[in-house]
């Protein structure tokens, strides 16, 4: 009898282990779940539909379709504030790629305007743009500005190629 | 050597450097994506904090993968634990180069995957909600991840906060009092 009553003890145990094992194989395949940030997502769902995110730092840059049109749009992920961009979101032109660095100094833009992809690097200091050539010749993509703000990543299209280049910023 | 022309050789060392010097900064080539690769394409590029490191996608064996190299060696880095993940797209690094995140694919699904070089551990996050993820970007200390993607028929971005998975890769050089701002190279 106690025989009996050790073994269904023992196959209780095994079943609560066999259980938790299961559980916790379970989860390792679903993975692992990252935290939202509430707050800030509230607010990107006021943004309206959003792609090309680049996050440095406390800065996200990305582009919101608002008013009719894309724009980019640079975010502080901590006081979930936008932060002004004067003279860099031009009616006439559509945002490709969007990249910021770590102190949301220094933004790079792919755009397309009058029939031209271009690429520029915008200070916020300064609140002015400079192009920045390709060269060989080529029309850029995407683009990522490093977190030390000091060279630029460029996927560009030469003769029906893509290429990566990787420029200074000037 | 004649002593006299010590300083010519010197002058016309100088020269020689100020020029290469002057083409280093503005530009360079990102290092090449190797022989085995035919025409040498290759897409999506992110550096590291710094430029130590460049992953970018490039087609090998018919499968869009992604390549990590040194810089400016151009040296590559094997990444056996994303193979099953292929295709891989929009890859971000971390500060140091020690995290790598990007969008795969598992049995039909997109996937985001975080992989610590450190450790060698593989992430995949299980993402709440429906979003299918797109295009990844990666707070250089490791702290959030953004996801651009479509969920409910809509195109949106959305930001996680990673502190609870992974440990911060800060610069080089910044003391562990000054996380909270880790915004200085």
């Amino acid at each position: 009898m106690i025989k009996w009553k050790l073994s269904r003890e023992a196959l209780r145990l095994g079943l609560i282990a066999g259980g938790m094992g299961a559980l916790t194989s379970l989860a390792g395949c679903m993975g692992t779940v990252p935290q939202p940030v509430f707050p800030l997502d509230r607010r990107l769902e006021e943004l309206g539909p959003s792609r090309a995110p680049s996050l440095a730092g406390p800065w996200l840059a990305l582009i919101s379709h608002r008013d009719g049109r894309d724009q980019v749009v640079l975010l502080n992920v901590e006081d979930q504030r936008p932060v002004p961009l004067p003279g860099l979101n031009r009616p006439d032109a559509q945002p490709l790629s969007v990249g910021v660095d770590a102190k949301g100094e220094r933004l790079a833009l792919v755009r397309q305007l009058e029939g031209r992809t271009e690429l520029l690097v915008y200070r916020r200091r300064l609140m002015g743009s400079q192009l920045v050539g390709m060269n060989p010749p080529g029309v850029p993509r995407r683009v990522m500005v490093r977190a030390d703000g000091r060279e630029l990543a460029v996927e560009v299209s030469r003769d029906g190629r893509w290429q990566v280049d990787l420029i200074a910023i000037p | 050597m004649k002593v006299w022309l010590t300083p010519l050789v010197l002058l016309a060392i100088n020269l020689v450097l100020v020029g290469c010097g002057d083409l280093g900064l503005q530009r360079r080539r990102a290092s090449p994506a190797g022989f085995a690769l035919g025409g040498h394409e290759r897409e999506q590029p992110a550096l590291s904090g710094q430029g130590e490191w460049l992953a970018s996608v490039v087609e090998r064996h018919g499968r869009q993968t992604v390549m990590m190299q040194a810089q400016p060696s151009g040296a590559e880095v094997p990444l056996p634990l994303l193979r099953r993940f292929e295709p891989h797209d929009s890859p971000s690094l971390s500060w140091n180069g020690r995290y790598l995140a990007l969008v795969g694919q598992e049995g039909g699904r997109r996937r985001v995957l975080i992989l610590d070089r450190a450790s060698g551990r593989l992430l995949p996050l299980q993402l709440p909600g429906d979003l299918q993820p797109e295009q990844l970007s990666l707070a250089p200390d490791g702290r959030r991840l953004a996801l651009a993607g479509i969920a409910r028929g809509r195109r949106l971005v959305q930001v996680f906060g990673l502190a609870n998975l992974i440990e911060p890769d800060l610069p080089r050089g910044l003391a562990i009092g000054t996380m909270a701002n880790p915004t200085l190279p």
